[in-house]
């Protein structure tokens, strides 16, 4: 594939320079944090976006990542297993819920409003996600679900969506959403760890 | 304590698992949200979902953020409410000094009024 040559750095090499970085991060250094975000601001924003639409309020979460990221270089632990990108990746796709959520308190969206998730961009999600280790054994745990559960997840997973809101879109009762991704999920956690 | 951590477990497990993939509702999220800051074990069921799951947010697609963003990051930074991480561990350091010189009166005063005590030397 001549693809291949263009691909970025692979995501080993990109988070053991990523661990480097926040432990400079940890230590005080601003500059550290610019590198990182050169890295992975647009990664970052992309999952933002995915919850949020594009717009200042997605770039207002983006920048809440990173104060956060700061704040917090000192909490992520390398030796743990965790890749950096993931524990960066987790932090703002929470805030851009958190965002979304405060903006549905507010009243100020509709609740019906559902992130699109065009076909083209699920072919490369299943790509995209067999690409790193991690990714690679959540997608084998998620195809091994009940097709109803994995859906469902999936579906709350990438447009940020409610119980309620799942239900709404795919048309069943609340309390039978409820109950596939409560199982999905236990039973999720259960493959995860085997 | 074990017993009530194996009753309680799965239910906060269950709840940590739904804030994660973000699907309770806005003011259920909140309520379950705040929960995080004294409640060590239901954060840490948080953090570890939301791990878990990080994988699919990996997916996005990148997009290119404006080119005033960072240096707004930046300005903020320097903003006397984000202490730089080496501050805090000075202070962290200086309250360690403290507590230390605190434990070593306490042991003075204690051994003074040890014959008063029950200790085992």
């Amino acid at each position: 594939m001549t693809t291949a040559t263009l691909a970025p750095a692979p995501p080993n090499r990109q988070n053991a320079h990523l661990a480097y970085a926040l432990g400079r991060v940890a230590a005080g250094d601003a500059l550290a944090l610019e590198d990182i975000y050169r890295v992975t601001a647009p990664k970052l924003l992309g999952i933002i976006q995915r919850v949020l639409g594009p717009g200042a309020d997605a770039e207002d979460v983006l920048q809440d990542v990173y104060l956060t990221v700061w704040r917090r270089a000192d909490s992520f632990d390398p030796a743990r297993a965790t890749a950096p990108m993931a524990w960066m990746a987790a932090i703002a796709r929470n805030r851009a819920i958190d965002r979304l959520r405060a903006r549905q308190l507010r009243g100020g969206e509709d609740l019906d409003v559902v992130a699109e998730l065009p076909d083209d961009q699920a072919v490369d999600a299943f790509e995209a996600l067999a690409a790193s280790e991690e990714g690679a054994r959540l997608a084998k745990c998620l195809d091994a679900l009940d097709n109803n559960r994995a859906r469902s997840i999936r579906m709350s997973y990438f447009g940020g969506l409610t119980y309620e809101a799942v239900a709404r879109e795919i048309n069943q009762p609340l309390g039978t959403v409820k109950s596939w991704i409560r199982r999905g999920l236990a039973e999720l956690r259960a493959c995860l760890e085997s | 304590m074990t017993l009530r951590r194996s009753l309680a477990a799965p239910l906060s497990e269950l709840l940590a698992a739904e804030l994660a993939l973000g699907v309770l509702k806005p003011a259920s999220h909140f309520t379950a949200k705040s929960r995080l800051a004294d409640d060590a074990d239901f954060a840490a069921a948080y953090e570890h979902w939301s791990l878990r799951l990080a994988p699919l947010a990996l997916v996005a697609r990148p997009t290119t953020p404006s080119r005033d963003l960072w240096p707004n990051i930046r300005r903020r930074l320097m903003a006397p409410i984000y202490p730089k991480p080496l501050e805090r561990w000075f202070w962290r350091m200086a309250t360690l000094a403290l507590a230390a010189v605190a434990a070593g009166l306490a042991t003075a005063i204690d051994r003074q009024f040890a014959p008063l005590g029950s200790r085992f030397d």
